[in-house]
């Protein structure tokens, strides 16, 4: 099949013939051409006299020779391939400069956006579509306008100034048309914990050291050992139910656990790699083009990178081109001394806790338990105290999102007191 | 006399292939012998062949060296022609191989 086709682009390639050939001399015309070393191709019988078949074009005149010592006649049915094209072309140039024109008109009219429309991930509450659609006709974002005569960037500042409540604009062209992604600001005080009651909760556990509470009631004071899920403020005042706010600053304790051998084996890279470049279809298989299926090295890191094969905009192949490295990698043995091992398992320990430590957390303190101290292996177990933010909101069950009726008076002193 | 040649001719042909063994080299080249590919009954493939003897609408026979090649079938086409190779396509529906050697 592949060699079939091969045939079939040289042919359309030189630019072919198709013939029909009478005579009773068939079989001694195509010996003839055989002879002469020229290529026929495709011969079969159209009817009991007519047998018909493909030659180069640039052989024709050989071929008035062979028929006539052959004692057959031809006749010239079709013409293809890229010469005879190219000729026929060359006769018809107003129709070459008018396809030529064509195209370039298209390539300009992509330029041309139909239309502008506005896309945000979510519904927008404050601003209008058609607000941001009048602020970029303002600067110059409007349909039938060339983009090369548009300032995105531009534009993009100016309906940001004009419209507050915007955090960011980006505006593309896209497919005939001008594409403006907007995204809205979210103000703080319409955060979750405004809008709803509920409580505040530790998210872990932790010995309190600071609470200041802007809203609700305080369940703990400072000092209080809490374990995650305990109640740290109510969500209401002794009268009403509120959506309780407080900052509740507590010591919490992270462990980490490391370990290290004298002589550890690990691998490196030493510098040497190769790719490789293949096509694979949507069933997986895949042809190598060039470079080695398999790793050339023992051992390796091998990493492949799949790229889709664009040819133009959006038009994509269906087959992806698949890119190979591999890099080669040597056993290195690391030994240590028996101090090294030792400090390299308390890095490990701290490393390991310091992972577990939020961002707007303060490491106060940090203690480090030797665990085992060799002959071969060394253990350590490090434990940061930190101080953080441990109260998380949690609203209360939609069924108890109601305000309460107001508590008598009597009531609410008896409260306090208790 | 005749005898004779043919025993002649016999022992050169087997020495030929004696030494077309020893030496590994392709029947086909060596023995100026044809070499037939055939796929399923649509596609036959010649190598080595000496030309075109008949060709109508039902068979085709072609010269090799040393005798003919027939192929019956209907709707057979000489897909590529060449001094090297010949390839059929149709539907085969016979064989026949006439040869001297």
């Amino acid at each position: 099949m592949k060699y079939s086709r091969q045939k079939k682009f040289y042919q359309w390639f030189n630019g072919s013939v198709t013939i029909y050939i009478q005579g009773n001399g068939v079989e001694k015309f195509l010996n003839l051409v055989m002879q002469e070393q020229m290529e026929i191709s495709e011969i079969c019988w159209r009817n009991e006299v007519l047998v018909s078949a493909k030659v180069p074009w640039y052989s024709l005149g050989k071929l008035r020779h062979i028929a006539r010592r052959s004692k057959c006649r031809f006749r010239i049915s079709g013409k293809s391939g890229l010469p005879l094209f190219l000729l026929r072309m060359k006769r018809r140039q107003a129709l070459v400069a008018g396809t030529f024109v064509f195209a370039v008109l298209v390539y300009l009219a992509s330029f041309v956006p139909l239309r502008v429309e506005v896309e945000s991930p979510e519904p927008l509450t404050t601003v209008r579509f058609e607000d941001v659609i009048a602020l970029a006709e303002e600067s110059g974002i409007k349909p039938y306008r060339s983009t090369w005569f548009m300032d995105f960037h531009s534009a993009e500042e100016h309906i940001l100034r004009g419209q507050s409540a915007l955090s960011w604009v980006g505006i593309r062209s896209e497919r005939g048309k001008v594409i403006i992604s907007v995204v809205e600001r979210k103000l703080a005080n319409q955060e979750e914990s405004d809008l709803l009651f509920g409580n505040i909760l530790a998210g872990k556990d932790g010995l309190v050291d600071y609470i200041l509470v802007r809203r609700g009631t305080a369940a703990v004071e400072k000092g209080s050992t809490v374990i995650s899920g305990q109640p740290l403020v109510w969500g209401n005042n002794g009268q009403q139910r509120l959506a309780a706010d407080a900052i509740i600053q507590a010591r919490v304790w992270y462990q980490g656990f490391g370990e290290c051998s004298r002589v550890e084996t690990g691998y490196r890279l030493t510098g040497e790699e190769t790719s490789s470049f293949a096509l694979r279809n949507g069933q997986g298989k895949s042809l190598l083009l060039w470079g080695k299926k398999e790793s050339p090295y023992e051992i390796c890191h091998r990493e492949d990178t799949v790229v889709p094969l664009v040819i133009w905009q959006q038009w994509q192949l269906p087959v992806s081109g698949v890119i190979t490295d591999f890099a080669q990698e040597e056993a290195v043995v690391t030994e240590r001394s028996s101090d090294d091992a030792l400090a390299e398992a308390v890095a490990r320990g701290k490393m390991e806790a310091r992972k577990k430590v939020p961002a707007q957390g303060e490491i106060l303190n940090e203690y480090v338990r030797i665990i085992s101290r060799g002959p071969d292996l060394y253990q350590a177990q490090v434990t940061l105290e930190v101080q953080e933010d441990i109260g998380v909101f949690v609203p209360l069950p939609p069924e108890d999102q109601i305000q309460l009726e107001p508590i008598p008076m009597e009531e609410e002193t008896a409260g306090k007191k208790e | 006399m005749d005898k004779k040649k043919n025993a002649l001719a016999k022992k050169r042909n087997a020495l030929r292939r004696a030494m077309v063994s020893a030496l590994e080299i392709p029947a086909e080249v060596g023995l100026d012998i044809p070499k037939i590919t055939m796929t399923g009954n649509y596609c036959l493939v010649v190598e080595n062949h000496k030309g075109i003897i008949d060709y109508d609408l039902h068979r085709i026979r072609i010269k090799i060296g040393g005798g003919w090649v027939e192929i019956t079938g209907s709707g057979l086409m000489l897909q590529t022609m060449s001094r090297e190779e010949l390839v059929i396509e149709g539907e085969i529906k016979g064989l026949n191989l006439e040869t001297g050697l």
